[in-house]
């Protein structure tokens, strides 16, 4: 990476860390989670702007396709939640495979039939 | 002192899984951040160390995934092109979508009169793993537990996702790749892009939109 990119790099690096710690703070008067506010923010400016500045897409395109590793303090803790887990674990399980395969059934066969009479009205070309 | 070793380690375990679901084909079930999260409890539990310590020494982690989730703007922006050129209607199988998912999973819960917690907990289901965990945490929910249940959802959704695709009849990649990132948020996503460039497009399209939509929806009507 050249000198000027890493400075770049930097730039954008810090242009969404100060945009994060805005929307916290205002998230204390703004009923949604803060990192929400902020991710409504970064897409406002890109649409004033009209694209994604490149100085935000590399850092940040890097994060993002490494953002498992952020979730691993989360899954870490699971344990601690063990005996909420136990106590409820066949309604969890009823949840996450029954209500998830049902509606991903019947919303995607719904969404077929709606997505092939958008396209043909529109003839839009596959790609 | 602690505090690096933990997250060397984890910084460790991570690129270790993420070997490992490299060869085995992007197999869900290999998803790194199961595997490494694995690899660590394993550690702490071989070398017999307090849960919460490491917990609270890997904090670092966790407090990045705040500004990555802003950055999801680049992804969402980048798939308004779609909306542009499909219409505003494309937006209604999702928004259909990202109300059933919670509302018939909430139901379950509340028919076997599970704990308000976790009912309220459960609502975060089909949202991306980052709006999930904060939206839990403001609507009175139990972050760590709307994490797995968002990521179990996700390995299932691919999982079963060809046979669903065969029994519902399916075929159209737009809208596989809509399904899979509605309920399915960033784990069916990665799914979408190994069956097409445009499955994966509309994929992150549907978990952008359902996961702020559904963040902001139960945020401000539950908090």
């Amino acid at each position: 990476m050249r000198k000027r990119d890493f400075a770049h790099s930097l730039l954008g690096l810090g242009i969404v860390f100060g945009i994060f710690a805005f929307s916290v703070w205002l998230s204390q008067w703004v009923p949604l989670p803060g990192a929400l506010i902020g991710l409504l923010i970064l897409l406002l400016g890109f649409f004033v702007y009209g694209d994604v500045p490149e100085c935000i897409a590399i850092p940040w395109q890097f994060m993002l396709k490494h953002m498992s590793l952020f979730f691993v303090p989360a899954f870490v803790s699971v344990p601690l939640y063990q005996a909420q887990i136990v106590k409820d674990f066949w309604a969890l399980f009823l949840t996450i495979f029954v209500a998830t395969v049902l509606c991903m059934a019947v919303i995607g066969a719904a969404t077929e039939r709606w997505y092939r009479g958008k396209v043909s009205k529109s003839d839009l070309n596959h790609d | 002192m602690t505090e690096i070793i933990w997250l060397g380690f984890s910084l460790l375990a991570y690129s270790v899984a993420l070997r490992i679901y490299h060869h085995t084909h992007h197999n869900a079930l290999f998803h790194p951040i199961v595997v490494s999260a694995l690899l660590i409890l394993v550690l702490i539990y071989v070398l017999d160390v307090p849960l919460q310590q490491v917990v609270s020494d890997i904090h670092l982690l966790h407090w990045l995934l705040g500004p990555t989730t802003v950055a999801l703007a680049i992804p969402i922006y980048r798939q308004t092109q779609l909306v542009k050129q499909l219409g505003i209607g494309l937006l209604l199988p999702i928004l259909v979508g990202g109300c059933v998912a919670p509302l018939t999973a909430w139901l379950i819960l509340y028919a076997l009169d599970s704990s308000v917690a976790l009912q309220l907990t459960i609502l975060t289901k089909s949202i991306t793993t980052p709006l999930a965990m904060d939206t839990a945490r403001l609507i009175g929910g139990i972050p760590p537990v709307a994490a797995i249940v968002v990521i179990m959802t996700g390995i299932v959704g691919v999982v079963f996702s060809p046979w669903i695709f065969g029994l519902a009849k399916i075929k159209e990649d737009a809208v596989k790749g809509l399904t899979l990132g509605i309920f399915a948020h960033g784990i069916g996503t990665a799914k979408a892009l190994q069956i097409s460039e445009r499955a994966g497009a509309f994929a992150s399209l549907a978990l952008g939109v359902n996961g702020v939509v559904t963040a902001i929806i139960l945020s401000l009507a539950l908090q």
